[in-house]
C-alpha cells in the first residue's frame, strides 16, 4: 500500500489532512459559536441586563395572566419600584422576571422569597439570579447557619441567604467578586464532611458507628471538632421527628406498668431477655408446661446486679390496682416456661395514674360544696363567740354585784338573823358555782383566765380563714374539674402489650439506628483529614474491608447564575463543536477519504496476496481509513476545543477509528472509481499520483480532495 | 522479444493461467484464441502486469518485466500499447485529451503530444471527432480512440485484449478494418487475444490455442485451421467450416 503514496501522491494526501483539518476546526468552531452568539443573545434576553433583575419565576402557561397581575400587585403593594417582565415562554411554562427595588435588596427580602411569591397562582419553582452574587453550592446542611454567618463577616459581601441546598452571596460590587470568591473557599477549606460508605444493602447503626469512627480519629486528629452530621443532611424536619419519637418512648416507657426484677441468687438475666409471669391470671406458670394466654411476658430492659428493669411485651395487668409481687420464670423456645428467677414487682403506673385522676375529680367536686359549709362554720364561730363575749360580760357584772351584796351582808353580820345567814349562803353559793363553771370552762385561771381570752385575735383569725374561703369560692373549679376530665379522656388507651411493641418500634428507629443508612458522615473542623490515610484504620476499627470513606466539601463555589448561564452555553458550544467534529469527519471521510481507500483497494485487488497473515486479515486499506478517521477527528476535536459531555478524548479517538473503519469497509460504495479508466491509466504508465490527480479525483464526488486537486489537474 | 516463462496465475481457487511457455518474436503477430475464461485475458494483462501473475516470468527484450521497480514498470508500460475490450476511454476528457494525455503526463511537451495525438487519431479515421466527448461516440468509435490512444505511444509491443468483444456486429468491422491496416503498415509486436477467427487468419503470424490456464495447441493459422490437433482447435475448424 506504501507504493501507492510514494510516487508523490502522500504530498497531496498530507496537504488533504491538514488542510481537512483546518477546514474542519473552522467548521466545528464556527457552528459552535455561531449557535453560541445566538443563545448568547436570547439569554440575555431571557434573564435581562446584568444585575437588572433578581428572580426568574417559572409559571404554568395556562396562569400567566393570574400570575402577572399578582406579581405586580405584590410589586406594587409591596416593593414599590420592583420590575416586573414576562419573558419567553417555553414548554408550557411561562417565565417572569422580577427585580426588586434596591432598598428592598436584602437578606430579610430573600429570605422569605417563598412568602413573598407562594400565593402567585400557577407558579412551579423560581430561580434567583441576584447580581453580583456568588453561589456556593451544595451547601452541607450541618454547616448552613455557621456558613452564613461567616460569609456575613466577608468585606464585599452584602448579605448571604439560604436557597435550596445552595448559598447565594450577594456581593456589594462585582469588582469584590474575586476577593470574595478567595475568602468564601478558605472559609470552606476549613470544614470537610468525612463520609464513610458502606456497600450496598450494608445497614449499619449510624449513630454507633459515627461515634466510633470519631473516637479513632480524635486519637490520631486531637485538634479536630468532630461532629455526627449523618442526619443533618436529611434535614430539620427528621430532627424534629427523632426528637419527638425519644420524647414520645420516653412518655410510653413511664405509662407502661413499672416492672422490677429481684434474681435469685446465682441467676444471671441480660438485656432482651424475656421472663414470664402470673400476672392476673388465674394460672400460675408451671416450669415446664406452655406459657398460658393470660400470662405476661416481660422483657429486660437493663440489669443491675441482682436487680433489673423490665416492660410487659405481651400480656397485661390493667386491672391490677395493686402493686403485684409474683415469681418470675425464663421463657424457653416453643413459648415454654422455664426456671423461676426470682421475684417480679408490677405496678401498673396507668391504674395509679386513673385513680388519681378520678379521686382528684372527686376532691374537687366537693371542694365548692366544703366551702360553703366552711363559710357557714365561720359565720357561726362568729355569732357564738359574740354570744361567748356578751356572756363572760354579764358574768362579770353579776360577779361583781354578788360580791358586792355578799360584802353588805357581811357588814350586817352581827346582827345576822336567820334570814340573813340563808341568803349569805345563797351568795356564797352561787358565786362558787360561777367561779367553777368559769374554772370548767377556762382552766385553772378561773374567772380571770376567761376574762384574758383575746376575743379579737380569734374574730381576725376567723376573718381571715372567712376570706381564704371565699378565695377558694372564687376558683373555677369547674373548668378545672373539666380540664382534668379532658386530659384523662386524652391519656392513650393503650395497653402493656401494645405500649411495648411501639416502644420497641420507636427503639429500633431512633434508639439502635437513628438513620438507617449506608453511611455515616462526620464534620471535621480545625483539621484536614487524609481520608486515604485513615480508611485502612476505620476499616480495621469497624473490622469491615469493603467500606470506603471520602471526603467531601461542604460546598462548592460557583458562579452566579448569569455566569452559570453562560458557562452551560459554553458546554453547549464545546459539544455542538464536537457533533460538529463527527459529522464533518464522517462527511470528509465519505467524500475524500473514501475515493482515495476505494482506489487503494482496487490497485490491490490486482497485486499478490500478502506474505504477513494479518495483512491478509485485516485489509491495510481499511487501517489507513481508521487512522484517518482518529486523527482527523481528535485533531479537530481538540482543536475546536469541543467537549462532548462523557466522553472522553480517548473515547473521540475510538469514534474515529470506528468511523474511519466502517467508512474504509465499505468505501466503494461511499465513493465508487471507474476501475477501468484507472486501469487505462496503469496501462498507459501513469503513476499514482498522475491517476490519482488525473482520474480518479476528477471523477470523485466534489468535496476538499477535489478542490485541492484543480490546482494540480492538467486535464 | 517477449519471452513467457512458466507462467502462473490464480484466482482464490480458480487457475487462471496455468504454466504457460511462449515466446514471440520481434514484429511477430501472435493471436491466441480460447473458449471463455481460457486464461487468454489474464496472460495478456499479466505481460504488462495490470495483473501480477503468481509465480513464472515474462521476459521482454531480455528484461524481467515482473523484476522491475514501480518507475521502470511504468517507463515499461509506457512502450507497450494496450487495447482494452471496454475501450477504457477517460469519459470527462475529449477525445484528443483521452489520446494525449498520458503523453503530456509522460513529460512530452504539449503541442507535440497534441501532433501525435493527431496523428493517431488520423489513422483510426476519427481526426474530424477530437473534440467530442467519447461518450458521445458509438462503440466502434471509442474502440478507435482507444487504438489511437494506444498507438499514440508509438508502442513496442501492442496488446490487445479483445477489442470487439464489447462491440455490436455492425460495428466490429470498422474496428476490425483499422486493426488489419495497422498490423499490415507497422512493424510492431502485436499479441491480439480474439474470438474474430477470419481476422485471425487475415492478420495472425502464429495462432495460440489455450484451454483451462493452458496453451493447447500453437501454430501458423494454416496448421491450426486445417489439421488441428487440439479439442479447441477442432471445435475453431467446425466453426469455419459450418
Amino acid at each position: 500500500m506504501l507504493h501507492f503514496f510514494r510516487d508523490g501522491f502522500y504530498r497531496d494526501f498530507i496537504i488533504l489532512l491538514l488542510v481537512t483539518i483546518l477546514v474542519g476546526t473552522a467548521f466545528s468552531s464556527g457552528i459552535a459559536w455561531a449557535v453560541d452568539a445566538y443563545f448568547g443573545d436570547t439569554v440575555e434576553q431571557v434573564i435581562g441586563d446584568n444585575g437588572e433583575y433578581d428572580m426568574i419565576l417559572h409559571v404554568r402557561e395556562a396562569s400567566k395572566d393570574a400570575a402577572l397581575r399578582e406579581l405586580e400587585r405584590i410589586a406594587e403593594q409591596q416593593f414599590p419600584g420592583a420590575r416586573v417582565s414576562q419573558t419567553i415562554t417555553v414548554a408550557g411554562q411561562a417565565n417572569f422576571l422580577f427585580g426588586f427595588p434596591e432598598e428592598a435588596r436584602t437578606e430579610a427580602t430573600f429570605s422569605r422569597l417563598s412568602s413573598i411569591f407562594g400565593g402567585v397562582p400557577g407558579l412551579n419553582n423560581y430561580t434567583v439570579i441576584v447580581e453580583p452574587s456568588v453561589l456556593v453550592r451544595g451547601v452541607h446542611a450541618s454547616v448552613v447557619e455557621t456558613l452564613q454567618e461567616r460569609f456575613n463577616q466577608i468585606d464585599g459581601v452584602k448579605f448571604a441567604f439560604k436557597d435550596g441546598k445552595n448559598m447565594l452571596v450577594v456581593l456589594e460590587s462585582a469588582e469584590n467578586s474575586k476577593t470574595v470568591i478567595n475568602a468564601i473557599k478558605n472559609i470552606l477549606k476549613e470544614y470537610q464532611v468525612l463520609e464513610v460508605r458502606f456497600p450496598m444493602g450494608f445497614e449499619i447503626d449510624t449513630q454507633q458507628t459515627a461515634e466510633t469512627v470519631m473516637k479513632l480519629l480524635q486519637q490520631h486528629y486531637s485538634a479536630a471538632k468532630m461532629t455526627n452530621v449523618t442526619s443533618a443532611e436529611y434535614g430539620e424536619e427528621l430532627d424534629a421527628l427523632v426528637k419527638t419519637l425519644v420524647e414520645m418512648r420516653n412518655f410510653l416507657l413511664s405509662y407502661a406498668s413499672k416492672v422490677r426484677i429481684v434474681c435469685k441468687p446465682g441467676v444471671n438475666l441480660t438485656s432482651g431477655e424475656q421472663i414470664i409471669v402470673q400476672g392476673t391470671s388465674g394460672q400460675a406458670p408451671v416450669e415446664g408446661e406452655p406459657i398460658g394466654e393470660d400470662h405476661v411476658i416481660i422483657e429486660i430492659l437493663d440489669v443491675h446486679g441482682d436487680q433489673a428493669q423490665g416492660m410487659i411485651v405481651a400480656g397485661s395487668i390493667a386491672d391490677a390496682n395493686q402493686v403485684l409481687t409474683q415469681p418470675g420464670y425464663r421463657y424457653l423456645s416453643e413459648a415454654r416456661v422455664g426456671s423461676q428467677i426470682g421475684q417480679v414487682e408490677l405496678e401498673n403506673e396507668r391504674y395509679r395514674l386513673n385513680y388519681t385522676i378520678n379521686e382528684s375529680l372527686r376532691l374537687l367536686e366537693e371542694l365548692d360544696e366544703l366551702a360553703v359549709e366552711a363559710s357557714l362554720a365561720v359565720e357561726n364561730a362568729d355569732s357564738v363567740l359574740n354570744t361567748f363575749q356578751e356572756a363572760l360580760m354579764q358574768l362579770e357584772v353579776l360577779q361583781v354585784q354578788i360580791k358586792q351584796l355578799n360584802e353588805g351582808l357581811a357588814e350586817k353580820g352581827a346582827q345576822s338573823t336567820s334570814e340573813q345567814l340563808i341568803i349569805s349562803l345563797f351568795l356564797n353559793g352561787l358565786l362558787k358555782n360561777l367561779t367553777q363553771a368559769n374554772s370548767d370552762a377556762v382552766g385553772q385561771d378561773g374567772l380571770d383566765s376567761l376574762q384574758n381570752l383575746d376575743i379579737e385575735a380569734m374574730r381576725a383569725s376567723l376573718s381571715n380563714i372567712a376570706e381564704q374561703i371565699g378565695s377558694v369560692q372564687q376558683i373555677d373549679v369547674q373548668a378545672i374539674i373539666d380540664q382534668i376530665t379532658d386530659i384523662r379522656d386524652s391519656l392513650p388507651q393503650l395497653d402493656d402489650e401494645e405500649i411495648g411493641k411501639s416502644i420497641h418500634l420507636i427503639d429500633n428507629y431512633i434508639g439502635g439506628q437513628v438513620i438507617p443508612g449506608e453511611r455515616v458522615q462526620i464534620l471535621v473542623e480545625n483539621t484536614s483529614i487524609d481520608e486515604s490515610k485513615v480508611e485502612p484504620l476505620i476499616r480495621e476499627k469497624l473490622s469491615n474491608q469493603y467500606l470506603n470513606t471520602y471526603s467531601v466539601a461542604v460546598g462548592t463555589v460557583n458562579p452566579d447564575t448569569r455566569t452559570e448561564v453562560f458557562r452551560i452555553l459554553k458546554e453547549v458550544r464545546a459539544t455542538i463543536a464536537g457533533i460538529m467534529a463527527i459529522v464533518f469527519t464522517g462527511i470528509v471521510m465519505m467524500l475524500d477519504h473514501a475515493t482515495i481507500i476505494s482506489t487503494i483497494k482496487w490497485l490491490r485487488s490486482s497485486k499478490k496476496k500478502s506474505r504477513f497473515r494479518w495483512i491478509r486479515i485485516f485489509n491495510p486499506a481499511v487501517l489507513l481509513s481508521s487512522v484517518v478517521g482518529t486523527l482527523l477527528l481528535v485533531s479537530i476535536y481538540l482543536l475546536s476545543n469541543a467537549e462532548i459531555p462523557l466522553i472522553s478524548d480517548s473515547a473521540i479517538a475510538i469514534i474515529g477509528a470506528v468511523l474511519g473503519a466502517l467508512i474504509g469497509w465499505f468505501s466503494e460504495k461511499f465513493s465508487p472509481v471507474h476501475t477501468a479508466e484507472i486501469m487505462a491509466g496503469q496501462a498507459l504508465g501513469l503513476s499514482n499520483v498522475q491517476i490519482m490527480r488525473e482520474i480518479v479525483i476528477p471523477a470523485s464526488r466534489p468535496g476538499l480532495l477535489n478542490l485541492l486537486n484543480r490546482t494540480r489537474q492538467q486535464f | 522479444m517477449l519471452n513467457i516463462i512458466n507462467l502462473h496465475k490464480q484466482y482464490g481457487k480458480h487457475v487462471a493461467v496455468d504454466g504457460i511457455n511462449l515466446h514471440v518474436k520481434q514484429g511477430e503477430t501472435v493471436v491466441i484464441m480460447g473458449p471463455s475464461g481460457c486464461g487468454k485475458s489474464t496472460t495478456i494483462r499479466c505481460i504488462n502486469r495490470l495483473t501480477e501473475p503468481d509465480a513464472g516470468d515474462i521476459v521482454v527484450n531480455g528484461q524481467s518485466i515482473l523484476a522491475l521497480r514501480d518507475k521502470e514498470l511504468r517507463d515499461f508500460r509506457r512502450t507497450v500499447g494496450f487495447v482494452f475490450q471496454q475501450f477504457n476511454l477517460i469519459s470527462r476528457l475529449t477525445v484528443l485529451e483521452n489520446v494525449m494525455f498520458h503523453l503530456v503526463l509522460a513529460g512530452i511537451p504539449r503541442d507535440q503530444a497534441e501532433a501525435r495525438a493527431r496523428q493517431a487519431l488520423g489513422k483510426v479515421g476519427l481526426a474530424a471527432a477530437e473534440q467530442k466527448s467519447p461518450t458521445s461516440l458509438s462503440g466502434g468509435e471509442q474502440q478507435r480512440v482507444g487504438i489511437a490512444r494506444a498507438l499514440a505511444s508509438q508502442p513496442q509491443l501492442m496488446l490487445w485484449d479483445e477489442p470487439t468483444a464489447s462491440l455490436d456486429p455492425i460495428l466490429v468491422g470498422e474496428v476490425l478494418e483499422v486493426m488489419e491496416e495497422l498490423v499490415r503498415t507497422t512493424n510492431t509486436t502485436s499479441i491480439i487475444v480474439t474470438h474474430e477467427v477470419g481476422f485471425a487468419l487475415k492478420v495472425a503470424d502464429r495462432i495460440i490455442l489455450m484451454d483451462h490456464g493452458k496453451i493447447v495447441e500453437e501454430g501458423s493459422p494454416q496448421h491450426i485451421f486445417v489439421a488441428p490437433q487440439s479439442e479447441v482447435g477442432k471445435k475453431y475448424q467446425r466453426l469455419i467450416a459450418g
